[in-house]
């Protein structure tokens, strides 16, 4: 995904999570479409019912609402719901993580 | 070790924290993002729509930092629509009032001054002056308070008993009335008691919905994700949505039916003779629960019954409320030659909800008319949909109905409330789902959904309507203010047995010199009530004091002589009731900003004002003979006020709040883990009023089918609110049915128990006959009502259809919504939504500034051609949650006679390029 014009280190970011429900007959050109939008991460996905967990980042919430009207306006898109939003003001750095046991 | 960016990390978390809510494989990060920010989490409501969405609220640094779905909640599993994140913005835009504010000029008050910084205490005096002003010279009735579907419980119960008790006015109505005051009407009427059977479990339950003016993927997006979700599952759920115009709701739907304003009554009648007909009713349920009736159809449309008011361009319309010339289609339903005039004088208006039992043979006779032929004909909202197609498609509706193999829920908000003959076409409803025994059980019934937060759980339940008392328990019946007397521990005959005027009227009193001292709580109703442009004129000009409660300088603050400055959500201690009886509770998250404070803190404070003898003694009230107390007097009570206890220097705070027993519920209280409350703080106290207001209201419902848990119950852990009855901890899903209902009696399967209206005469379709009232306990009514035209249609003047409503992104006047940036981004402003082809005639292209005018007012607002809504030729649809496009300025404020609700859905305007 291309990253969003953020204006500089210690920015806040805005994210959010995103259910979309597609017409699961068209699911795969739903994911298409929506893998073209710039600034959208798709994440798990379920054929079966035609959802998938997209994330929207964007620099301010504004940004992040267009982006969400646009996503639901996709053709095959029959819902997009906003389930989770979180800015983050944190600085940009590595984390180092556990990795979780084999 | 795996190393990633925090962009990656926070992205992964968020996904995660997403996936789990929606019960997707890959949730393993959603427990990282909270410990990283440090946030305190709490459980609470959504303050928007009626769904009644759980939500967690985080807190940090006394601000509410974050808002996520709760997906423990029932309602929402997690889910919320765009409204919902606002939560945590609504408190923070730059024009919070935080001050009082009152027209000043010359250090006095001055209805044209403007706006000045005082005191609490300057704004109390004043608005006790004014309230003393109006009640010397007109009595209980020259005072009210306008409420809100988005009270509080406490607040809602507070303004009552304020109201009720204190001040013995029944001048107390809220925006509510515009919400669903229909549903109640036909609630009462079919089944003698208020709310729905069934809750929202029927979405899952049921492999059939059809929607009847309820465009729910806007309105209710959170229960629409639950509809999708099992449409897509499963290939033989089917969605129906009728609609006056082509809506979000119809790109999912199996079957799209556009059909002309007001017709819908008229499909329903279809719908019943198909079932009749086709011997496809459910005979054992109907023998065994339920009657037949009927009532008046000369009921007039809720208009003055004057003209005097009226523009001069109004009164064509006004003068339907006294006679009617039937439509062609009228005239032949009733049997009469539609070649000539046939005029109908409105002789039934004083009491058009008056019934009486009718034969089944009535019943079948008055459908006969109801041919797939006429109401396709007379239904057909399109112009350009072959004729052919519209049939079929109600043959395909009628087959779901009568289908027995189908389960089938019918869903319905402001299409059918917001009608000139909303509480008809809601008894039509049940009409149906009785008549196949489709109501009551779980997947099966028709469901009212609401529009506001509590709605249910304050306007209807604590009984802030004109004509209520707390429980479904009403002002003109005596039983009931001798149980509400007793329950409030006031002198028998304080409560004032006539009904109170509806927010409609009241608007109406306003202008015509009634009503001269008015207090708006949680509400903006000069741009919500119909028909605006005489109440705000009315408000600035006549003499009159309006004062408006609010946390954001809205179109009624800006209309008010002095504005309070009100705590918002979360900065108080709440509870709303939702569509599904679902009683649900939050703690006091941050505190109010500068001056602001709780509505219950305003009332309580205000209640001080008040000594006994100030409003206790004799009262002039005009109209009360009927009630059974002497003409014009509302008696003396303060001799037995004092001979209990109290003493004359008693004020409405002490009797009515303050009590002994209100005053044990102490502060603090272990059930707030730490948190404020800001009431308690403004006033300084050393009890719990909310907890204390909410455990008195319950007193109420326990034991009548109306019990609700206690209040700490609602904070435990494991609860995310409780549908009442709550019975030995246990809530209730599915009303009147003996397996999940225990207030249904033992071995009867189906109780519909409701009380009230159980006693009628038998008659026919003609009236009432004269033998004595029939008993009719644990049956429901199933009402014939006809097909009746509006007061107001296109004609060559003005052509189009109006509807007005919301959209996703606001909610209802926009004073919230449009403050949140994201939100006001998304839509800006109100669009007129219109046909191509009408767009064109009138030279308009799509964005193209437009005048639209009715008989009442004219406003310009931006065509859209393309959008989301695409009304057929002759129907435009504009939104009303912006105030500088002011639809209620066009807006007539015709109402159901029975309910008083206003009919925002139709008036005739026409359309130009401005």
């Amino acid at each position: 995904m291309t990253a969003p014009p953020d204006g500089g280190p210690g920015r806040r970011r805005h994210y959010a999570g995103v259910l979309v429900t597609a017409e699961p007959r068209r699911f795969d050109e739903a994911l298409a479409a929506l893998a073209a939008l710039p600034h959208v991460s798709l994440h798990q996905r379920d054929r079966a019912t035609g959802r998938f967990v997209a994330v929207l980042e964007s620099a301010d919430r504004a940004a992040g609402e267009r982006l969400l009207v646009a996503l639901g306006r996709i053709p095959d898109v029959r819902s997009a719901d906003l389930v989770y939003h979180l800015v983050d003001s944190g600085s940009e750095r590595t984390l180092v993580l556990e990795e979780p046991a084999p | 070790m795996s190393h990633l960016s925090r962009r990656e990390f926070v992205r992964n978390a968020v996904a995660a924290a997403t996936a789990a809510v929606a019960g997707l494989p890959g949730a393993g990060f959603a427990e990282l993002v909270d410990p990283m920010h440090g946030w305190s989490w709490d459980k609470g409501v959504c303050r928007f729509c009626g769904v009644g969405c759980g939500i967690e609220i985080a807190t940090k640094d006394g601000r509410v930092v974050a808002i996520r779905g709760d997906a423990a909640s029932p309602v929402n599993r997690g889910l919320l629509c765009v409204k919902g994140y606002a939560n945590a913005e609504i408190p923070y835009a730059a024009d919070r009032l935080t001050r009082p504010l009152l027209r000043m000029r010359d250090g006095g008050f001055d209805k044209r001054g403007d706006f000045v910084p005082v005191s609490w205490e300057r704004a109390f005096d004043e608005m006790e002056r004014q309230w003393r002003r109006a009640h010397a010279e007109l009595g209980p009735t020259g005072v009210g308070i306008m409420g809100s579907g988005q009270y509080t419980i406490q607040e809602g119960y507070c303004a009552a008993k304020l109201v009720k008790a204190g001040w013995r006015s029944n001048n107390l109505d809220p925006n509510a009335r515009h919400c669903m005051a229909s549903a109640v009407a036909a609630f009462m009427q079919t089944f003698g008691v208020d709310e729905p059977a069934g809750c929202y479990d029927d979405i899952e339950e049921t492999d059939t919905v059809v929607l009847w003016g309820a465009n729910m993927a806007e309105m209710h997006p959170m229960l629409w994700a639950r509809i999708i979700d099992q449409r897509l599952r499963s290939e033989r759920y089917r969605i129906v949505n009728l609609t006056t115009f082509h809506n979000r709701s119809s790109e999912m739907a199996d079957v799209e039916i556009v059909f002309k304003p007001n017709t819908d009554l008229a499909i329903w009648n279809y719908i019943a003779r198909e079932i009749v007909m086709r011997g496809a009713v459910d005979q054992a349920f109907v023998d065994k629960h339920c009657v037949f009736a009927t009532g008046p159809t000369d009921i007039g449309y809720g208009m003055r019954p004057s003209d005097r008011f009226a523009y001069a361009a109004e009164r064509d319309t006004q003068a339907r409320e006294r006679e009617i010339v039937l439509s062609r289609e009228e005239a032949v339903l009733a049997g009469l030659d539609p070649q000539v005039e046939n005029r109908v004088p409105q002789t039934a208006t004083a009491d058009p909800g008056k019934h009486w039992l009718i034969p089944f043979d009535e019943f079948r006779k008055a459908l006969e008319p109801y041919t797939l032929d006429f109401v396709a004909a007379l239904a057909q909202g399109d112009p350009d949909e072959p004729h052919e197609a519209f049939r079929q498609k109600l043959i395909r509706l009628a087959d779901l109905y009568a289908d027995p193999q189908r389960k089938l829920v019918s869903y319905w908000t402001m299409g059918f409330n917001q009608h000139t003959r909303g509480t008809w076409v809601n008894e039509q409803a049940y009409m149906v789902h009785l008549l196949v025994g489709k109501q009551a059980q779980p997947g099966n019934g028709a469901f009212s959904l609401t529009g506001q937060p509590s709605a249910c759980g304050t306007a209807r339940e604590v009984g802030t309507f004109s004509h209520r008392l707390p429980a479904d328990m009403v002002v003109d019946n005596p039983a009931h203010r001798a149980r509400a007397e007793q329950l409030w521990k006031l002198p028998a005959k304080t409560l004032n047995p006539k009904v109170g005027s509806h927010i409609t009227q009241m608007m109406r009193d306003l202008e015509d010199g009634s009503l001269k001292w008015l207090w708006v709580q949680v509400t903006n109703p000069f741009q919500s009530t119909a028909n605006a442009n005489h109440w705000i004129h009315a408000a600035r000009e006549k003499d009159c004091f309006v004062v408006v409660s609010d946390v954001y300088p809205t179109l009624s603050a800006k209309v008010a002589d002095l504005i309070l400055p009100s705590a918002i959500i979360f900065e108080k201690w709440g509870a709303y009731g939702n569509s599904e009886r679902r009683t649900q509770m939050w703690r006091q998250q941050v505190e109010p900003p500068g001056e602001a404070r709780s509505d219950v803190w305003q009332m309580l404070e205000f209640a001080k004002r008040f000594k006994l003898a100030d409003v206790w003694g004799e009262q002039t009230v005009p109209g009360l003979q009927a009630e059974g107390f002497e003409d014009g007097k509302l008696p003396d009570v303060l001799a037995a006020a004092l001979g209990s206890g109290c003493t004359a220097d008693s004020t409405l705070y002490d009797v009515l709040f303050a009590s002994a027993e209100n005053r044990k519920f102490a502060w603090p209280d272990p059930v707030a883990r730490g948190k404020g409350n800001s009431t308690v703080a403004a006033a300084g106290l050393d009890w719990f009023p909310e907890k204390a207001l909410f455990e008195e209201y319950a007193q109420f419902g326990r034991g009548e089918a109306h019990d609700l848990a206690p209040f700490d119950a609602y904070f435990r852990d494991d609860v995310r609110g409780l549908r009442w009855p709550v019975v030995n901890g246990q809530e209730t899903r599915w009303r009147f049915n003996e397996a999940h209902d225990p207030y249904a009696a033992k071995g009867s399967g189906i109780d519909f128990y409701g009380k009230a209206g159980k006693m009628l005469p038998l008659g026919t379709l003609a009236g009432p006959g004269t033998g004595e009232p029939v008993a009719i306990p644990g049956k429901a009514k199933i009402f014939f009502r006809p097909y009746a035209a509006p007061p107001e249609s296109p004609d060559a003047v003005y052509d189009l259809w109006l509807s007005t409503g919301r959209v996703l992104e606001h909610w209802h006047s926009g004073s919230l919504t449009r403050r949140v940036p994201e939100l006001h981004n998304a839509m800006p402003e109100a669009q007129l939504f219109m046909h191509p082809e009408d767009a064109a005639a009138r030279g308009l292209s799509q964005g193209a500034l437009a005048t639209i005018e009715s008989r009442r007012g004219a406003i310009t607002a931006r065509t859209e051609l393309v959008g989301r809504n695409r009304p057929p030729r002759g129907t435009v649809y504009l939104p009303w949650f912006d105030e500088s496009v002011f639809v209620n300025k066009l807006t007539l404020d015709a109402t159901c006679p029975i309910s008083k609700q206003p009919d925002f859905k139709k008036c005739a305007v026409r359309v130009a390029k401005a």
